[in-house]
């Protein structure tokens, strides 16, 4: 049987703790392996490495569920990290969750696999909130809540059915025909 | 009666000062500003393109915005120059990959491209005793690669997305403009992060009045609405830059993950 992985991404500038104990929680873990999911693979930031090691500890106590862990502090290169999410290597696609980072959130998007999104509460100016609700308004994410991350994978799950559909729901809707090319010809004083 | 002919002299010579001063710094800021000037597009391109990376999330954005297309909007410029900010690995990573991809896509590609370190304005958790000082450094250092160190020139245009290092390049470019040493013909055109949804980011808001365009992703905010431009892009492919699928990279990653420990719970 193909192994199905869950990627998560805390991100690389703030600290996201709230994210890394939802995702280690019993519960959570449970619907999980429920689901199929056999891998989980996490990035949990700087400074996040005591807190997931202990809530590691506390998680075996209460399995077990089945699931490989493999955690990492950072990685250069986000986005060839998460192609474990992707239906190639022996597994079937999975699924990426993601602080509300622009720059993790795309990099999703790019690879082609669901995403659940999870804006991080703790920042200031918190325009993540935001930016995750449009976006799943849009059909692009699930937003998902620190308070049911099992309801966001269920809800991941209809997302992969729905990119699945063709033509595909999402291409290239918004492109206009001027664009940023269109922007700096003009300012480039270009009369085509 | 003499002192009160002397107060209000100087007085009038204040005035006068301030509004010739107004006047003159207002003449190079929108919407006083000349427009660009109209001309053929050339056969051989020979424009010259300044590009701010700032990190994470800002350089993420605009790599995908240039990689879009194989670079479809850099194959415009004879030279590029990337600022990136000390310490910052990821970005100059980034704007290799996409040098690599116009490249790729263009084996005959001529002109040059330039990759300029700056220091930080300010570091994360830097105390705000010190940012004064570090900010000061970093807008030296943009004011002399602008003026001097820069061996295509004045760009044509300057494109940022909003991190700090972005706010004072466009700054050092202002106050090169008004001391008259040059610059005026660059045009400043300003992307706002997809991020922002409902209010513009405080860089935004720093830069809104005195760049030449001001580029917003998503409808009502303030700004010219593009729709949502880095999403399309991504959606769209992004060229391939940002690390998918390349060999090289891989081989970084692994030497990364090595430290990775795998436990079954």
């Amino acid at each position: 049987m193909p192994s199905k992985a869950i990627f998560i991404t805390v991100g690389a500038t703030a600290s996201f703790d709230a994210l890394i104990q939802a995702v280690l929680q019993s519960t959570f873990l449970h619907t999980l392996a429920r689901m199929g999911y056999s891998e989980l693979f996490i990035q949990y930031g700087q400074g996040g490495k005591e807190l997931f090691n202990r809530l590691l500890e506390e998680a075996q106590e209460h399995g077990p569920y089945g699931i490989a862990v493999e955690a990492f502090e950072f990685t250069q290169n986000m986005m060839q990290s998460m192609r474990v999410a992707k239906a190639e290597r022996g597994r079937e696609e999975g699924v990426v969750l993601c602080h509300a980072g622009t720059g993790s959130v795309l990099d999703a998007i790019r690879i082609g696999v669901p995403v659940i999104v999870v804006p991080n509460p703790t920042l200031l100016d918190n325009h993540q909130v935001e930016f995750a609700e449009v976006m799943a308004d849009m059909g692009y994410v699930v937003h998902g809540h620190l308070n049911n991350l099992e309801q966001a994978l269920q809800d991941s799950e209809a997302l992969r059915k729905k990119n699945k559909e063709w033509p595909p729901v999402n291409s290239g809707i918004h492109r206009k025909a001027k664009g940023l090319e269109g922007v700096i010809d003009e300012e480039m004083g270009y009369l085509d | 009666m003499l002192s009160s002919a002397i107060v209000l002299t100087l007085l009038l010579f204040l005035i006068t000062t301030l509004i010739y001063l107004t006047l003159h710094v207002s003449s190079h800021l929108p919407p006083r500003r000349p427009r660009p000037i109209r001309r053929k597009r050339p056969i051989k391109p020979d424009g010259h393109i300044l590009i701010v990376l700032g990190s994470g999330g800002h350089t993420a954005e605009m790599i995908i915005l240039l990689g879009d297309n194989n670079g479809q909007l850099l194959r415009g410029f004879e030279s590029r120059t990337w600022i990136i900010s000390e310490g910052d690995a990821f970005s100059g990573q980034r704007a290799l990959e996409v040098e690599k991809v116009l490249s790729t896509a263009h084996p005959n590609k001529t002109g040059s491209e330039d990759i300029i370190t700056v220091p930080r304005a300010r570091r994360i958790h830097q105390s705000l005793l010190t940012t004064p000082i570090t900010s000061l450094k970093c807008l030296y250092t943009c004011l002399s690669l602008l003026h001097n160190n820069n061996k295509s020139g004045y760009p044509d245009i300057l494109l940022t997305n909003g991190p700090g290092t972005g706010v004072i390049i466009v700054f050092a470019l202002l106050i090169l403009r008004v001391l008259g040493l040059g610059g005026v013909n660059t045009r400043i055109v300003y992307v706002e992060s997809l991020a922002r949804v409902r209010r513009v980011s405080f860089s935004g808001r720093l830069l809104m009045g005195v760049v030449d365009r001001f580029v917003v992703q998503w409808e009502g905010l303030e700004g010219e609405f593009l729709g949502p431009l880095v999403l399309d892009a991504a959606i769209s492919g992004g060229g391939g830059c940002g690390g998918d699928g390349d060999g090289s990279v891989k081989g970084r990653e692994g030497a990364v993950g090595s430290g990775r420990v795998r436990v079954e719970i």
